[in-house]
């Protein structure tokens, strides 16, 4: 049974780079375009296995979606990513303080974020 | 400091000085006049009572004529000063407003200039913004297409991948039933190699039956011949027991049975003799009509089949150990390029990136062109402008700084690595 991973970001090449390499990498990939759209999904039952999601975004960014994400019921455990350009050390410890997993910058070679979702994601 | 505020300065200055020095003379003059005055009536006392007999004037009239010609003087004297001293200030201050007037017409050419700039710059940035968002989108476009193509290009090294791993699957499947077929083709070779020995033993057994056969063919002259003789034997008998009368009775019917009993002995014998020989004839026409030397042959060529085929299985050993072989290359050169498929993917992110950026300044600029728009309505015009641009470019730079940069290992010293795990 393959892992489903959610990937959030607002740039259509991002959502789509990531959910061809994750693909290829063997993993079923939900894609949302903002926190919101994303935080819809997991109430709808998506259920993914791990979720990478992107900082700056309209409507709902990642901060605030990690919040929300993370006081939904069975979601407290679940590994998220943030991976964003987003280089300021108070957003990242904000995300740290919200129950975020892990801080990517971007761009991060597939290699890389498969390693990084290996690590996080035991049995993927 | 502008050119146009030092002239205004010098021209206030120049104003503020002659009104001093023109009080300054006039309080001079007056006070040096009626000194003066004072000290000439004082040392000369008796001259006003002389000049006032000899006017016929009281000497007090003499005195206040003394001090009006005295101030006037002296005010005519400050006013002679003062005239002089405003006509230079007044040709500085023509030349002060000649200079002022040349400023202000360059500073109204200049300021019509930078308008002029500015509007063209405005129009200039719409134009950046334009383009940057069009190479935005173009970038996004064929970023998309590349990504599109790279995910074509892993289903077609997926499939070819299947297709081996399937073809292979067949290979093996189909190497254990040719394995089986040559098997099966091995045992009959090793009939057909054995079969001509087995049929020349058969043969052999064959005549040797056929001549055992041959064997009870005689034997059954013998028995007929016996029968033939018995029949005799008992027809003497019988005459004899006829010749003894009563004491022979009993004798003549043991003859008459022995007689039939010899009688079917001959037509036995007969019988024998008659199914040997058609089994001799049968047997021997069947050995007559089988053509050895010919089956000899056949087999030969059957044999030759059977080689034939375990080369044929030698060539598919070479072809499915090829086979295999090719299949490990491939799936090794396909696991390479799965890789390097997700690192070019990754490399994609670098439009994500870039794009951000193209947008942080598209937003920066559109920004100034509404700062440029604002000067031609604001009462203010210029004025509050250049601070405004300043802390939009402080804005910029910090917004550009929190943000980090391909280029670069991080953007601030104080961000953290750019892979984290908490």
């Amino acid at each position: 049974m393959p892992k489903t991973i959610l990937v959030v970001d607002d740039s259509v090449t991002m959502v789509m780079s990531l959910k061809t390499s994750l693909q290829i990498a063997g993993f079923t990939v939900e894609t949302a375009h903002d926190g919101q759209q994303a935080l819809d999904k997991l109430k709808s039952g998506v259920k993914p296995d791990l979720i990478i999601t992107d900082i700056n975004m309209p409507r709902m960014g990642g901060i605030d979606f990690i919040r929300h994400a993370r006081a939904l019921p069975g979601m407290r455990f679940i590994p998220i990513l943030a991976l964003t350009t987003e280089s300021q050390q108070a957003k990242r410890d904000e995300a740290k303080k919200l129950g975020a997993t892990g801080w990517l910058l971007k761009p991060v070679s597939g290699a890389d974020l498969i390693k990084v979702i290996k690590q996080v994601l035991p049995g993927a | 400091m502008t050119v146009l505020t030092e002239q205004r300065r010098k021209l206030a200055e120049a104003s503020l000085q002659q009104a001093r020095t023109l009080r300054r003379n006039m309080a001079v003059s007056t006070v040096l006049g009626t000194l003066l005055l004072s000290l000439l009536v004082y040392h000369t006392h008796a001259w006003p009572a002389r000049l006032s007999q000899w006017l016929g004037i009281s000497e007090a009239a003499v005195l206040a004529i003394m001090v009006a010609i005295a101030l006037l003087g002296t005010n005519f004297l400050a006013g002679l000063v003062f005239f002089r001293t405003s006509y230079r200030n007044a040709g500085s201050l023509c030349r002060t407003l000649e200079a002022l007037d040349e400023e202000l017409v360059k500073t109204e050419t200049q300021l019509a200039a930078s308008r002029d700039s500015m509007h063209a710059t405005a129009d200039m940035d719409q134009a950046f913004q334009d383009a940057l968002r069009q190479n935005l989108q173009d970038s996004e476009t064929y970023t998309l297409g590349i990504i599109e193509r790279t995910g074509r290009l892993n289903e077609a090294a997926g499939k070819l991948l299947d297709y081996l791993h399937h073809s292979s699957t067949n290979a093996a499947t189909m190497a254990v039933d040719i394995q089986q077929g040559v098997e099966d083709m091995n045992r009959i070779a090793s009939f057909v190699r054995e079969l001509p020995d087995k049929i020349r033993q058969d043969a052999e057994v064959i005549h040797h039956i056929l001549q055992e056969v041959k064997q009870l063919e005689g034997l059954a002259a013998s028995i007929k011949e016996i029968s033939q003789q018995t029949n005799l034997l008992a027809l003497n008998a019988a005459i004899e027991a006829a010749r003894a009368g009563d004491s022979g009775r009993g004798f003549a019917v043991v003859a008459t049975e022995v007689r039939a009993l010899a009688n079917r002995a001959s037509t036995a014998a007969d019988t024998i003799e008659s199914g040997l020989n058609q089994a001799l004839m049968a047997v021997e026409n069947s050995l007559a009509n089988s053509n050895l030397g010919d089956s000899h042959h056949h087999l030969e060529k059957a044999t030759q089949v059977v080689d034939a085929f375990q080369a044929l299985q030698h060539s598919y050993e070479d072809m499915r150990q090829f086979y295999k072989t090719l299949f490990s290359v491939v799936t090794r050169h396909n696991t390479e390029l799965a890789e390097q498929i997700a690192d070019m993917l990754g490399l994609m992110q670098y439009q994500d990136v870039e794009g951000q950026r193209l947008t942080r300044m598209t937003d920066t600029l559109a920004e100034r062109c509404r700062l440029y728009a604002g000067v031609d309505q604001s009462p203010t015009g210029f004025a509050p402008l250049p601070e405004e641009l300043q802390q939009l470019l402080a804005r910029y730079l910090e917004d550009e700084a929190r943000h980090s940069h391909p280029d670069h290992q991080t953007t601030t010293p104080d961000a953290g690595p750019r892979i984290e795990l908490f």
